[in-house]
């Protein structure tokens, strides 16, 4: 098994995922990454022709079938409350959440 | 402490931590050698191969070390104070010495293939004394051979001396190796020559400091002559301190010159203490001004640099605010002669100097077969001198012979006393200035590419017109590093006027809505929801794109910007990454001229001219905003109101120089944008956001330091003080040796400081991909030829034709364009006015602009239409009402929305200049007040002024003023 993904870069890796994770969970992901990296790992091994285009979405949007933009129109949504009563804290109008971490300068 | 760091320290450190025996002399000297080995390169040679690409990226300051007889020195520092005695003041500390010294057992070349066989038998005064004290000697440096030149590139010892701090530029010259090897690290301290500015320019250049002492306070046995009655020895450090140090080392009589005077050396590190204040610094308007060749073979004079001149006053600022007091207007008329005189007193010294090089006692002498002694003078000299040699001695030769010497030299000399004398005036302590020391900028420009000018010897020897006028004089100087540049760039958020969001329906102004009342499920991101692309967003961002001059692309495409910050509520913005709208632009930025007034509230005795700053635009694409955040008792509370506006996002290249023209940017981006109608652009509203990206570095230098970043401005004074400020603290962090770090910092306004923010993640973690729910935007020529349709002229090209057109001088013009509506109004006044346009321009900056500012209404929206406006200009010009009739007529006119002619006619306001009914008037007037006319008639003349109020106010002000005046005189008599 590869080493590819270091436990450094692992490490960097949860915290850009702003995830927690227990040492023994760690690395078993670790682990299964790196395997998984050996099946990507396949696609180095195709030559590929310079100028083979992109497939971003399976079929060709032509300007044809491509929607147009919309208009500059102005349709409110009737409820926002429905959308408000969802938040684990509501208060006064705002959305709560605790503080940002900030350092002063000397 | 590192190897490293030991040869980047100053002489007093060095001195105290040797003396201290925290460090031994040996560790330093061999800290220099390997900061030698790692930067230096190959020495010069004569006869060297060709430039490789490596020798391009190496300083070359040395011709020849002396690592033995180093170390030997530096053993004998360790070994004196082991046992406890005295050291020497500059124990321990490593120096370079010019090639131009002779230094017993070394090769002492003068940077010439004459002298590069010559291994002198005995050690120049200044150099002995050094040792003496305790320094170190690592080796000889190279410099224009036989010091005649201003950029190190004439000696015939190459690779020449590169500029530490940007090695495709000169060093200076002619001591290029010594500031050069001070300004790398490879040494602490060097010893120089002065003649022209020898020493103090290429410190300049280098950013060190370098001092040319008064003539004869350093003895000039050992120094290999160039111009004896000018040369003189001196220090170059990278701090004062050290300066002031081997000064007090090099100085005082020596009884093997008989020009070194009989003068006390006083205790120079001991008056460093004192500081400036109460010294009387002058700055003068003729180091302000420069002389260049007209490249018709004459000369003509041209205001500096406006970076130099600005430097050299923020110097005196710094001064004024340590205590010194500025004196303004110095006259030293006499400096722009201070080249042509050199030109023929120093050829005559140097080509009588020069003669003893002819190949019979030492140095060169011609391999070829010679007929006689004539032809190996000739063959010897010819082949042993340079081309900057050659020019000197011809040059000498001519301007001392018999019939041409009363022309030239007698006369340089007698100028030289008036150049003197612009000095004894200024310095005379009984005199109108009473200066203790004038300050100037140092070079003329900032170190030039090499190659640049050589060449052109008239050229070159005018790099030095501002530092030869002290040599000419013998007064010392002294060069001090002060061109550090501010490097600005900067990143805009635009908030554009659409009606609605970038990819829903919601609102995009809600400024004033209570918090989470504008959102919708879209851009609350909720689970489940797609984002529909509003093509006013486009249209408006093409509409700027095109008014930057960037290069609009066909196809285009969004991605996602991911990370997390609970104003995003999809945990990722959709932003444009690497296939944005547009590619390029640039925005040419008028920068106004101002008066620089300096302290002691005098009115502005120098103006500084405007210029243009060329602004790049590396940045222009479109993206969603995300919504607010206010802190709360520990907490953050969140409103989604502006999630989703559409933003374009701006960003400047490093182009902007100082906080004024950071200023001057958002002034002309936020008229551009109102013109253009894309954007209300109100900083206080937030449509229009800032962030600073803010470095410095020497001036002229090409690459970029670490850069901090400011953000949180809210309007443009603010970004100008921030800005400001941390230019400020950079500067002093860099002078105190610290290196700036690449923060985040926050504008606080009300405090009026910065801080620190947490850092960002770096680019790569945003992970951007291109956004699979959005399809590329397709930009066809039709869609693309129909916005552009609607792109006006703007504003700078309409002050142009203004200018150009109406004969509006520039100040007119831009008032005029300030506001696209105005600018319509005015062209369309003069259209129906049909006359001098200056006349209909008057009228509007008065009263016209004075109307929209009070009704806070744009020139469009005006009752007062240009033709009515037209009108009422004509009618005062035919005479049917006066002036201030007209001027009242205005806001009539405004207030009813009817012709002018219709209110003239319905309330009798036309002039009247009917004499009958006049001269009835007048007599009513002098009828009711017989004591004013008493007092007329004994003498008091200006009551007429009142007698012609008094009749305009009783015929309402219709009256022809002129005609009343005349009436009453003839009344009164």
């Amino acid at each position: 098994m590869s080493e590819e993904i270091s436990p450094q870069i692992f490490e960097h890796l949860v915290q850009l995922a702003a995830l927690e994770l227990g040492a023994e969970e760690a690395e078993y992901l670790r682990r299964q990454l790196n395997n998984q990296l050996g099946a990507i790992h396949e696609l180095e091994a195709i030559p590929l022709d310079p100028d083979l285009a992109i497939t971003s979405h399976g079929i060709p949007y032509t300007p044809q079938i491509s929607p147009a933009p919309r208009a500059d129109e102005w349709r409110p949504f009737a409820h926002p409350e429905d959308i408000l009563s969802q938040a684990p804290q509501f208060e006064d109008g705002y959305i709560v959440v605790p503080d940002i971490p900030h350092e002063e300068l000397e | 402490m590192t190897a490293t760091e030991l040869c980047d320290l100053s002489a007093i450190q060095i001195r105290e931590m040797v003396r201290r025996r925290e460090v031994s002399a040996i560790e330093v000297l061999d800290a220099c050698l390997e900061r030698i080995a790692a930067v230096d390169g190959r020495p010069g040679r004569l006869d060297p191969d060709g430039l490789t690409p490596e020798d391009e990226q190496r300083v070359h300051a040395f011709i020849s070390l002396t690592p033995e007889r180093a170390r030997a020195q530096a053993a004998e520092v360790d070994r004196k104070i082991a046992v406890g005695e005295d050291p020497g003041p500059l124990a321990g500390v490593p120096f370079s010495v010019k090639d131009i010294f002779c230094v017993q057992g070394t090769p002492s070349t003068a940077g010439s293939r004459i002298l590069a066989n010559f291994i002198a038998p005995y050690t120049a005064t200044p150099v002995a004394r050094l040792e003496a004290a305790g320094a170190v000697m690592v080796g000889k440096v190279n410099l224009d051979e036989f010091t005649f030149g201003s950029s190190n590139e004439s000696s015939a010892f190459k690779p020449t001396p590169r500029n530490p701090w940007d090695l495709s530029r000169v060093p200076g010259g002619s001591s290029g190796g010594s500031t050069a090897s001070v300004a790398a690290g490879e040494v602490i301290l060097s010893l120089g020559t002065d003649t022209a500015g020898s020493i103090r320019q290429p410190a300049a250049f280098c950013g060190v400091v370098g001092v040319k002492p008064t003539y004869g306070r350093v003895s000039r046995y050992g120094l290999i002559a160039f111009a004896s009655s000018i040369d003189c020895p001196g220090p170059i450090a990278r701090d004062v301190t050290g300066a002031a140090m081997m000064l007090q080392v090099i100085a005082g009589a020596d009884p093997r010159d008989a020009t070194a005077a009989h003068v006390p050396v006083p205790d120079y590190t001991a008056g460093l203490e004192r500081g400036v204040r109460g010294l009387r610094i002058g700055l003068s308007p003729d180091y302000f001004r420069i002389t260049v060749p007209d490249g018709q073979g004459g000369f003509t004079q041209t205001a500096i640099a406006p970076e130099i001149e600005a430097a050299v006053r923020r110097a005196a600022q710094l001064l004024a605010e340590a205590g010194a007091e500025i004196v303004e207007d110095v006259p030293m008329p006499n400096t722009r002669y201070g080249i042509p005189v050199y030109f023929v007193i120093s050829r005559v010294e140097a080509a009588s100097n020069l003669h003893r090089y002819d190949g019979v006692k030492y140095g060169y002498r011609t391999p070829q077969r010679v007929a006689d002694l004539g032809e190996m003078y000739r063959k010897t000299r010819a082949e042993g001198f340079g081309q900057q040699p050659k020019l000197r001695i011809l040059m000498g030769m001519y301007v001392s012979a018999a019939q041409y010497s009363e022309q030239y030299y007698t006369r340089a000399l007698r100028v030289r006393t008036l150049i003197r004398r612009d000095f004894e005036q200024a310095f005379d302590p009984n005199g109108p200035y009473r200066l203790d020391a004038l300050l100037t900028p140092t070079t003329p420009t900032t170190a030039f590419p090499i190659g640049a000018i050589y060449g052109d010897s008239v050229l070159m020897q005018y790099a030095d017109q501002l530092t030869v006028p002290a040599d000419h004089a013998g007064v010392p100087g002294i060069s001090i590093p002060g061109g550090l540049e501010a490097v600005i760039g900067l990143e805009t958020h635009i908030q554009l006027n659409t009606l609605t969001k970038i990819f829903c329906g919601c609102k995009a102004d809600s400024w004033f809505d209570p918090p989470n009342t504008n959102i919708c499920p879209v851009c609350t991101g909720l689970p489940g929801v797609l984002p529909v692309l509003n093509r006013t967003v486009v249209e408006k961002a093409v509409l700027l794109a095109a008014a930057m001059h960037a290069q609009i692309q066909p196809l285009s495409y969004f991605d996602r910007k991911n990370y997390f910050y609970p104003d995003l509520p999809k945990g990722y913005q959709i932003s444009q990454y690497d296939r944005p709208l547009a590619k390029g632009g640039y925005l040419e930025l008028p920068i106004p001229g101002r008066d620089l007034d300096l302290s002691s509230g005098r009115s502005g005795a120098h103006t500084s001219q405007g210029y243009i700053r060329y602004v790049s635009i590396t940045k222009l694409h479109i993206e969603e905003d995300a919504g607010k955040t206010k802190n709360e008792d520990g907490r953050r509370l969140i409103d989604f109101n502006r999630c989703g506006v559409p933003l374009v996002e701006m960003v400047t290249g490093p182009d902007l120089r100082s906080a004024d023209e950071a200023a001057q940017y958002l002034i002309r981006l936020r008229q551009l944008l109102r013109w253009l109608g894309v954007s209300e652009a109100d900083m206080e509203k937030a449509h229009l956001r800032c962030d600073a990206n803010v470095s410095i570095r020497p001036k002229g230098a090409q690459y970029l330091n670490p850069k901090t970043e400011i953000k949180n401005v809210n309007s443009i004074d603010a970004v100008r003080t921030a800005i400001a400020a941390e230019i400020e603290r950079q500067i002093r962090e860099v002078e105190a040796g610290r290196q700036v770090e690449a923060w985040t910092l926050e504008w606080d306004e009300d405090a009026g400081v910065l801080r620190k923010m947490r850092s960002k993640e770096t680019e790569a973690d945003y992970r951007y991909f291109k956004e699979p729910d959005l399809l590329p935007i397709r930009l066809d020529d039709a869609w693309r030829d129909a916005i552009l349709a609607q792109l006006p002229e703007l504003p700078l090209e309409r002050r142009a034709r203004f200018v150009r057109q109406y004969g509006l001088p520039e100040y007119d013009a831009d008032i005029l364009t300030g506001e696209r509506s105005l600018s319509e109004y005015y062209e369309a006044a003069v259209q129906a006015y049909g006359g001098d346009p200056k006349r209909v321009s008057n009228w509007m900056m008065n009263d016209v602009l004075r109307m929209v500012n009070e009704l806070g209404v744009s020139a469009g929206e005006l009752r007062l239409k240009p033709a009515y406006l037209a009108e009422i200009i004509k009618l005062v010009d035919a005479g049917t009402v006066n002036t201030s009739t007209g001027k009242s007529l205005l806001l009539k006119v405004q207030e009813t929305g009817r012709p002018p002619a219709d209110i003239v006619q319905a309330e009798g306001l036309a002039k009247v200049s009917d004499d009958a009914a006049i001269r009835a008037v007048a007599g009513e007037v002098l009828a009711e007040n017989p004591k004013e006319v008493e007092s007329y008639k004994a003498g008091k003349v200006t009551l007429l002024g009142w007698f012609v109020g008094q009749v305009m106010r009783k015929m309402g002000g219709k009256a022809d003023p002129n005609l009343a005046r005349k009436i009453l005189e003839e009344l009164l008599r």
